[in-house]
């Protein structure tokens, strides 16, 4: 029942101060807000069970080279069938790739992104269709295999929802597939954006040994009960060991020399990616966040208990055990944490659509990210847990003061002990030293993405507009029938006004997609030990280099002369100094596809180094580019360069592609810059959101100055009178008030830097160009946080300085 | 003040008017009055007679609304606030009832507090003058104590050491004795008594006519006015014919009647 009082007591008091009540209550709401938000991220992406029924008994399983710096490519036909039948781990798997594909017949053409896989896959993720069927093992064969499943997006927005579809035929790039069954809403694999799966059938030249390199395709397999991840990649490195033993000697070396082999990965690590780096950095940080926050309301209920002492002490005259003073003063903290848990539950259901327009977490629908009842309790057990810390200082303080003292004085000199005063400056120097933490954090990542920013991707992203194309087989896999289109497409979009340049690649800079390959250089051989030559390599047009401003350094680029006639090659200054360093590459061949009868290309051209993946990429591998006009490619990339905003040619880019071809939908159209900009979203994100925390913790902080020292000052009213009868001048008094609050602000800067060297190696994979030790973030740092300091203490101290003395000493 | 005084303070005509909520209060209504140097006043008056406030203003801790106030030959009365600052800090020495030490301080902090105030003197010098202070009112063997180690008769002591450490021309003091028992107030008073031989010029505000008997000379303030012994003496009785007559109206006339 005392409890019952207690909380009863602890709401009148409450309401009878609403503004202190608010001041609290939003200062935990933002604290508990931002942790939940980021919680709610980490809930969704690690801790929850993925849709698939024992999700972690998923593995994703690659083939890795480490030795040519290629630690997850893709997987090979018979390297699939070799970890499907060979090992005693997996209890089911399947093998996938991406098709684009363009469905006709029902209206407009619309381009799908579809999902080739092995009918296993939905034996592997154990989910059931919610009409008709999934993929059989009869529509893994040759001339079967014209067979798709449809999601329940696509059916609804594609087919009216009509349940009749099942059993009928759509036409997918011009071809006839009997759709066999719907799958459930809300089931993604392996994400949104695959609309249809439709089966992956297996050429016997694509089972055979001659197919191993050629790896294009995804492994995903499910354990069996009890088997682990490491069983599985020992049983995998078995398999290669074997296999080695049998390759060919050339094969064997090859293999050895690259470090081959298998790699298997818990399927949700390899989703999470690195999130989950920055995703725990953020948890830290706004950890700290809260413990600012709780200082400071602990600050605020310390001046407010030191006001309350006479009540407190008339309450132990009257008998009451420490304890129940304790429980009282717990029982107001309790209810303002629980008042603050609820404002930040709010908080963090804004602060989550933040963070994903700021383009942290995952944009993956598999991950359920929600405020949801995990989140909820979390948030609860947080604001209990913070009511507790921040209620135990005052409540301690409470029960200590003197009771006969502070009746006798009527409750005049409510003025705190040293213990008490003690206490709150302690508070104020962790506040700041957290502070100053989290600046010199997020002062290291701004410092970071400006470095990057900074970075020369290798051409000139300015200007320039891209945009996919999907080309179906008929007629496209005919290589003179890509050729004529190629010419005429590059013709029309280079008549198009205000268009610089245009050009075409088989894979764009920051597009997402690579193509590696192995090459042979004439007359080069790899010493013992040493891998082969391999590459990465783009199939590219004469206006290619143009439009995307990549410097020629030696002889030429492509020429729209450049083909099966003529092949060429350009290289880029990596693949030039590697194999090339004392000679002229110009002129020497590099040749591909059969090592005993290889398709040689001259080299006419060195071109400069191009960052493909991100501009904190560390380029090491050589790039070659080969005539696109050679070979035919499934999914090219127009690149246009224009003098005016490219967004500008959206429209007569599309108009162009239409009068080229019809049926031909254009896909992805973004600018360079914008796909650079998506690049950094995984350091803009944690970037923006330590700054927005470290502000957040600087601004809390500041407040924390200004209330320690607003507090003093009104407890040191009349030795300022005393002091100014002395002769103390305005500018004596700023400056004692200003030492004071100076004094703490050194205290919690030293030691918050100390801290954050000790801690910011936490962020050292987050950095580029910079070191964690970077003396402008550190002076930065120490100038911004001193000054933000200042004028918290300045205007207590200002306060002070225009004490009227004989109003202080009456008061005295 | 005798004719052979050089006038140390000089106030004619000096008003204080407090302004609060629209009304008017007249604290102090046109003062006369001079203190020679080395002279010993005491300003005495009932509550509320504006002592508290005619020792503000001369202080230098408030200004008069009107009239003039020559501190040493000086127009101090409409001085800037860091000029009074200044002047406070040279010329006037404060004893408060209260002793309002700086708990935080020592003794010898305390005492150095006027002297830190001031450019110019070294922290050798600074020393010299506080220990000289202290040995003035013989608590020169409690440097290191804190105020809250010492009984209030000790802190008034030191109160009066650091009101002499600044040598200034004037002490002030403001019911020294107020918050002393008798021995201790009787020994204060005697402090300030031997301080007056050794030449120093004191203006004491007290209520208790035996601790004004120590000044040389005793200025009467009543409603804000300094009036001579007769005048008071008359006022005073008139005042408590008028209460008197008050409190007779307001008597139920049926208690004549009783039996």
């Amino acid at each position: 029942m005392h409890i019952l009082h207690d909380f009863k007591f602890a709401k009148r008091q409450i309401a009878k101060r609403p503004g202190f009540a608010a001041a609290v209550i939003l200062t935990l709401a933002l604290g508990i807000g931002a942790n939940s938000a980021i919680f709610s991220m980490i809930n969704g992406l690690m801790l929850k069970p993925l849709p698939y029924p024992e999700g972690e008994q998923l593995v994703a399983v690659y083939n890795t080279y480490p030795k040519m710096g290629l630690p997850n490519a893709g997987v090979s036909v018979p390297d699939y069938i070799d970890r499907r039948d060979r090992t005693e781990v997996f209890q089911s798997t399947a093998m996938y790739t991406w098709n684009g594909m363009n469905l006709t017949g029902e209206g407009n053409p619309e381009r799908l992104l579809a999902l080739r896989t092995t009918p296993s896959l939905f034996e592997v993720l154990r989910i059931k269709p919610m009409l008709g069927r999934t993929l059989g093992e009869e529509h893994a064969e040759i001339g079967n295999d014209r067979a798709v499943v449809l999601s329940h997006g696509l059916w609804q927005a594609a087919f009216g929802a009509r349940e009749g579809i099942v059993g009928e035929d759509i036409r997918l790039n011009g071809e006839p597939y009997e759709v066999v069954g719907v799958m459930p809403a809300g089931f993604v694999f392996p994400n949104q954006n695959v609309q249809l799966w439709m089966p992956f059938a297996f050429t016997p030249q694509q089972m055979s040994d001659e197919e191993r390199g050629r790896e294009f395709s995804n492994m995903i397999a499910r354990l069996k009960p009890g088997a682990s991840t490491e069983q599985a990649q020992q049983q995998v490195d078995r398999i290669h060991e074997i296999n080695r033993e049998r390759a060919p000697a050339g094969v064997a070396e090859f293999w050895a020399n690259s470090g081959f082999g298998g790699r298997v990965v818990n399927y949700r690590e390899e989703l999470i990616g690195e999130l989950r780096g920055p995703l725990w950095l953020l948890q830290v940080a706004v950890a700290f966040v809260l413990l600012i926050a709780c200082a400071n309301v602990a600050n605020l209920m310390l001046a407010r208990v030191t006001a309350r002492r006479r009540e407190l002490s008339v309450r132990k005259a009257m008998g009451a055990a420490s304890r129940r003073i304790v429980a009282q003063i717990l029982c107001e903290s309790g209810l303002l944490a629980l008042l603050g848990g609820f404002a930040g539950l709010l908080v963090a259901w804004y602060g989550l659509e933040l963070l994903t327009l700021a383009g942290l977490g995952s944009t993956n629908e598999l991950f359920d990210i929600r405020l949801d009842g995990t989140v909820f309790a979390f948030a609860l057990g947080i604001a209990m847990t913070t009511g507790v810390l921040f209620g135990v200082v005052p409540a301690l303080a409470a029960v200590r003061g003197n009771t006969a003292e502070v009746l006798k004085e009527g409750g005049r000199s409510a003025s705190s002990g040293r213990g008490a005063q003690l206490t709150r400056s302690t508070l104020v120097v962790a506040q700041v030293a957290i502070a100053a933490m989290l600046l010199v954090g997020s002062g290291l990542l701004i410092r970071s993405f400006m470095e990057l920013q900074g970075t020369d991707a290798g051409f000139n992203p300015e200007g320039v507009l891209t945009a996919g194309l999907s080309l179906p087989d008929n007629p496209y896999d005919d290589p003179a029938a890509m050729r004529d289109f190629h010419d005429r497409l590059v013709a029309r979009l280079e008549a198009i006004p205000g268009v610089v340049a245009a050009g075409m690649t088989n894979v764009a800079p920051f597009e997402g997609g690579n193509s590696q390959s192995s090459y042979s250089i004439e007359g080069y051989e790899p010493g013992p030990g040493e891998n082969s030559p391999h590459g990465m390599v783009r199939r590219a047009d004469s206006g290619y280099f143009e439009a995307m401003e990549i410097p020629v350094l030696s002889g030429r680029a492509f020429t729209p002369e450049d083909g099966p006639d003529n092949p060429v090659a350009v290289i880029d200054e990596i693949l030039a100094r590697r194999y090339f360093p004392d000679e002229n590459p110009i002129g020497r061949r590099i040749g591909f596809d059969d090592e005993e009868n290889p398709e040689w290309f001259t080299v006419v051209g060195v071109v400069g180094t191009v960052k493909h993946s991100g501009l904190d990429e560390q380029v090491s591998k050589e790039t070659y580019y080969l005539p696109i006009r050679n070979a035919a490619v499934g999914s090219p990339t127009l690149v246009l360069r224009t003098a005016m905003p490219p967004a500008g040619l959206i429209d007569p880019l599309r108009e162009a592609v239409r009068e080229i071809d019809p049926q031909l939908p254009l896909t992805r159209i973004r600018t360079m810059e914008e796909m650079i900009d998506v690049s950094l979203q995984t350091r803009r994100a944690p970037m923006l959101l330590l700054m927005v925390f470290a502000g957040v913790a600087l601004a809390l902080s500041a407040i924390g100055i200004y209330g320690v020292l607003a507090y003093s000052v009104s407890q040191r009213t009349g030795e300022l009178g005393v002091r100014m009868a002395l002769g103390a001048r305005i500018g004596d008094i700023l400056q004692l008030v200003m030492r004071q609050g100076g004094r703490l602000v050194a205290i919690g800067l030293a030691l918050g830097l100390v801290a954050a060297l000790a801690l910011t190696g936490m962020i050292s994979s987050q950095l580029y160009g910079v070191s964690r030790f970077d003396p402008f973030v550190l002076i930065g740092v120490v100038v911004f946080l001193g000054l933000i300091a200042a004028l918290a203490c300045l205007i207590p101290a200002w306060r002070a300085a225009c004490v009227n003395p004989i109003e202080a000493l009456r008061y005295e | 003040m005798n004719d052979t005084q050089r006038p140390l303070i000089q106030l004619s005509e000096v008003t204080k008017v407090f302004l609060t909520d629209e009304v008017e209060t007249h604290a102090l209504g046109g003062v006369h009055l001079e203190v020679g140097e080395g002279e010993y006043v005491s300003i005495s008056g009932p509550s509320g007679c504006g002592k508290s406030t005619l020792l503000s203003i001369l202080g230098l801790l408030d200004t008069p609304t009107g009239g003039r106030y020559e501190l040493n030959g000086t127009p101090v009365e409409s001085l800037s606030a860091a000029d009074r600052a200044h002047v406070r800090n040279r010329e006037i020495g404060f004893i408060f009832q209260a002793f309002n030490l700086i708990g935080d301080l020592s003794v010898f902090e305390n005492v150095e507090l006027p002297l830190t105030y001031r450019d110019g003197i070294g922290k050798a010098e600074r020393k010299q003058r506080v220990v000289e202070a202290l040995e003035r009112v013989g608590m020169a063997h409690r440097l290191r104590h804190y105020p809250a180690q010492l009984s209030g008769g000790q802190q008034q002591r030191v109160a009066v050491a650091r009101a002499l450490v600044g040598k200034p021309s004037i002490l002030l003091a403001d019911e020294p004795t107020g918050n002393l028992d008798s021995r201790n107030g009787e020994a204060v008073m005697a402090l300030l008594d031997e301080l007056h031989r050794g030449g120093a010029t004191i203006c004491m505000v007290t209520h208790d006519p035996r601790y004004a008997e120590f000044a040389e000379r005793k200025i009467h303030l009543f409603d804000g006015r300094v009036v001579d012994e007769e005048t008071l003496n008359r006022l005073r009785a008139e005042e408590e014919q008028r209460i008197e007559e008050q409190i007779a109206s307001r008597k139920p006339a049926a208690a004549d009647s009783a039996p």
